[in-house]
C-alpha cells in the first residue's frame, strides 16, 4: 500500500518534467533551452532542427522513466521498497539535467557559428527599479500560522506536528522574502515590457508562498479534525494529504506556465537591437555563475523559480547540500527504511524490551497487567504519530478510539497485546515464532 | 532606462551608473522630477555592493544632475545643473576634439557631428 502511494505520488514527475522541459523549447524572453537567441536565430533551420530533437528526446526520456518506475512497482523486491524508489528519483533528476546540458551546449556552438553572441553586459532597468515594490502583507502568514497553531490548544497530545504546520506557515514568509530577487526582468530597452514581466512574475511568486502557508493551516486543522471525529479514520488524513499536495502542485505548475505563456506573448517581438545575454554566466543554461554579482539568490531566467549563484560562498554551500541530499542522502536513507524493523521481543533485568529503530519500549513486568497472544491486528488502527511502513508500525495509533502504542512487523504474526497496570496498551511483536511468544509470555505470568 | 554594465571594463561601475544616467538625462529617457530607485534597489538591480550605488548616487548629487529629497526619494534635477560644465567635462572635450582634428575632420565636419550628438537629447 504505502509503495503504491509513493509511486502513485511520483510518477507523474517525469511527465511533468517533460512538459517544462518541451516548453523550455518554445522562445520566451529571446531564450531556448537556455541559449539566448536573435530574432534571426528563431527562424533559422539548424537552431530549429536542434530545438525539434531535443522535444522527441524530452518524449523518449519521459516514457523510459515512467516504464521504469511501472517495472519498479510492480515487480519489486520483498522487503526492499525505498532503495529502488530513492534511486529512480536520483536516475530522473540526473537524466533530464544531462539531457538539458547536452542540448543547450549543441545550441550555444550553433550560436557562436552564426556569430550571434554579444557582448557580455548587465542589463539593469532604472525605470523599473525605481517602482515601489508591494508584496504580500505580513498578516497572511501570521494568520495561517493562528490557524495551524489552534489545533494545538484542543489536542495537546498533537501539538508538535501542529506547532510544526504553524513553523512552516511563518518559513513560508521567510521564503517569499528572501529567496526572490528583487530585479527587473529586462529582455530589451522596452520599458513598458519590463515592467510588465516583472510584475507578473512578482505576483505569481507571492502567490506561490501564501498558497502553501495556508495548504499548511489545512493540513494542521485536517490532523486535528481525523483525531478528534475517529469516525473518518486515518483514510481521512491521507486523502486530505494526498489532495493538498495535489492541489497545491497543479495551482503552482498554473502558475509556472502561466508566467511562461505571459513572457512569451511579451517578448515575441524583441531580439533586435539591443537585447538581454546573460548565456555566459549560466553553465550549462541550468547554473548561475557570476563572481561579479553579489547576490546569492537569483531568479531564474524563464518562469518562476529561483537558483542559487554558485559564485557565492552560500550558493556553494547550498547547491552541496542539495547535493548531498539527493545523490547520497536519499539512497542512504532508503536503505536505513528498507532495513528498519523491530528486533525480537527479550525480557531483560525485570523488564520486556521492544528494541527498533529509535526508542526502545520498556515495559516493567511488575506493572503489566495481562498479556496475550493474538493471530490477527486490528484492522480499524489510525497511526497518530510515528512509523507507518508496509513492513514497520511504530509508534501511537489509535484502535477503536482508545490508545494504543504499537511496535511491530504487521506480516508476521503472531504479536503480543500488552495492557499495563494504567490501562496502556501495547501491541508487540518482532518477528519471532509462537513458540518465542509463548515462552515469552511464561515468563511474564500472563 | 536600462543600464548596461561591463564588469571587464577598467571603468569603475559607479563611474559606469554616473555616466549612463547623465546620458539618460540628456537623452530624455529620465525626465527632471521623474523618481530614481533607491540605493538599496539599484545595488539589488545591478548586483553590486551597496557602497558603489552610492558612490554614484553621490557623484550625481554633487554635479547637480540628481536631487535628494526625505519625502520623494531621489529625482532627477529639474533644469539645468547649477553646477554648469565641470573642468573634467571641457578636458574631456577638448581631448575628443582633438582626437576628430587627428582623424582629419575639419571643423565644420567635427562641428556637425557634435550637433548631431548633441540633439540626440533634444528629440
Amino acid at each position: 500500500m504505502n509503495a503504491l502511494i509513493m509511486w502513485g505520488l511520483t510518477l507523474w514527475v517525469p511527465v511533468l518534467m517533460c512538459v517544462l522541459n518541451i516548453n523550455e523549447a518554445k522562445f520566451k524572453k529571446n531564450l531556448a533551452v537556455g541559449v539566448t537567441f536573435p530574432r534571426a536565430g528563431r527562424e533559422d533551420a539548424e537552431v530549429l532542427r536542434l530545438l525539434a530533437g531535443f522535444k522527441r528526446e524530452q518524449i523518449v526520456l519521459c516514457l523510459a522513466l515512467v516504464a521504469l518506475g511501472v517495472l519498479c512497482l510492480v515487480l519489486g523486491w520483498p522487503g526492499i521498497d525505498f532503495l529502488p524508489y530513492f534511486l529512480w528519483i536520483d536516475l530522473m533528476i540526473v537524466a533530464q539535467f544531462v539531457s538539458y546540458a547536452r542540448w543547450n551546449g549543441k545550441l550555444k556552438a550553433v550560436k557562436r557559428a552564426k556569430g550571434w553572441t554579444v557582448p557580455a553586459l548587465r542589463a539593469a532597468s532604472v525605470t523599473a527599479a525605481a517602482v515601489p515594490v508591494k508584496r504580500p502583507g505580513w498578516w497572511w502568514f501570521i494568520a495561517a500560522a493562528v490557524v495551524a497553531a489552534v489545533p494545538a490548544v484542543f489536542d495537546r497530545e498533537m501539538w508538535f506536528a501542529y506547532l510544526l504546520d504553524a513553523g512552516v506557515a511563518l518559513g513560508c514568509w521567510a521564503g517569499a522574502k528572501y529567496l526572490y530577487r528583487n530585479r527587473a526582468e529586462a529582455v530589451d530597452e522596452n520599458d513598458a515590457v519590463t515592467q510588465a514581466l516583472t510584475r507578473v512574475r512578482r505576483r505569481a511568486w507571492d502567490r506561490v508562498w501564501v498558497l502553501c502557508a495556508w495548504t499548511m493551516a489545512a493540513v494542521s486543522v485536517g490532523i486535528w479534525l481525523s483525531t478528534a471525529l475517529p469516525a473518518a479514520g486515518g483514510g481521512a488524513v491521507m486523502l486530505l494529504t494526498v489532495a493538498l499536495a495535489l492541489a497545491v502542485c497543479a495551482v503552482a505548475v498554473a502558475l509556472e506556465f502561466r508566467v511562461r505563456r505571459v513572457q512569451e506573448k511579451l517578448t515575441a517581438s524583441s531580439g533586435e537591437g539591443f537585447y538581454v545575454d546573460e548565456d555566459d554566466k549560466w553553465i550549462w543554461g541550468q547554473l548561475y555563475y557570476d563572481p561579479n554579482d553579489s547576490r546569492t539568490v537569483v531568479n531564474n531566467r524563464t518562469g518562476v523559480n529561483s537558483t542559487v549563484n554558485l559564485a557565492r560562498p552560500g550558493g556553494k554551500v547550498l547547491m552541496a547540500f542539495v547535493l548531498i541530499l539527493l545523490i547520497v542522502a536519499m539512497p542512504v536513507m532508503g536503505v536505513c527504511f528498507d532495513m528498519m524493523g523491530p528486533e525480537p521481543l527479550v525480557i531483560e533485568d525485570g523488564t520486556l524490551v521492544a528494541a527498533s529503530w529509535g526508542e526502545d519500549y520498556v515495559l516493567p513486568l511488575e506493572e503489566i497487567e495481562s498479556a496475550e497472544i493474538i493471530d490477527a491486528l486490528p484492522e480499524n488502527g489510525v497511526r497518530v504519530m510515528g512509523i507507518g511502513l508496509d513492513s514497520f508500525l511504530k509508534g501511537k495509533f489509535k484502535i477503536d478510539g482508545g490508545d494504543a502504542t504499537l511496535c511491530l512487523d504487521p506480516r508476521t504474526g503472531p504479536w503480543l497485546k500488552v495492557t499495563m497496570t494504567d490501562g496502556t496498551l501495547y501491541l508487540l511483536g518482532g518477528g519471532g515464532s509462537r513458540e518465542d511468544i509463548l515462552a515469552l509470555l511464561g515468563q511474564i505470568g500472563g | 532606462m536600462l543600464l548596461k554594465l561591463d564588469f571587464g571594463s577598467d571603468q569603475p561601475i559607479y563611474m559606469q551608473i554616473r555616466n549612463q544616467i547623465v546620458l539618460g538625462i540628456a537623452q530624455g529617457q529620465l525626465r527632471p522630477g521623474e523618481r530614481l530607485p533607491t540605493i538599496r534597489a539599484l545595488a539589488e538591480e545591478c548586483g553590486i555592493n551597496m557602497m558603489t550605488a552610492s558612490k554614484a548616487y553621490q557623484l550625481l548629487r554633487q554635479e547637480g544632475y540628481i536631487t535628494a529629497d526625505r519625502r520623494a526619494g531621489t529625482v532627477v534635477a529639474s533644469g539645468k545643473t547649477p553646477a554648469g560644465p565641470q573642468p573634467e567635462t571641457v578636458e574631456g572635450l577638448r581631448l575628443r576634439l582633438g582626437e576628430l582634428r587627428l582623424a582629419g575632420l575639419s571643423v565644420e565636419e567635427a562641428m556637425d557631428l557634435c550637433r548631431k550628438l548633441y540633439e540626440e537629447g533634444t528629440k
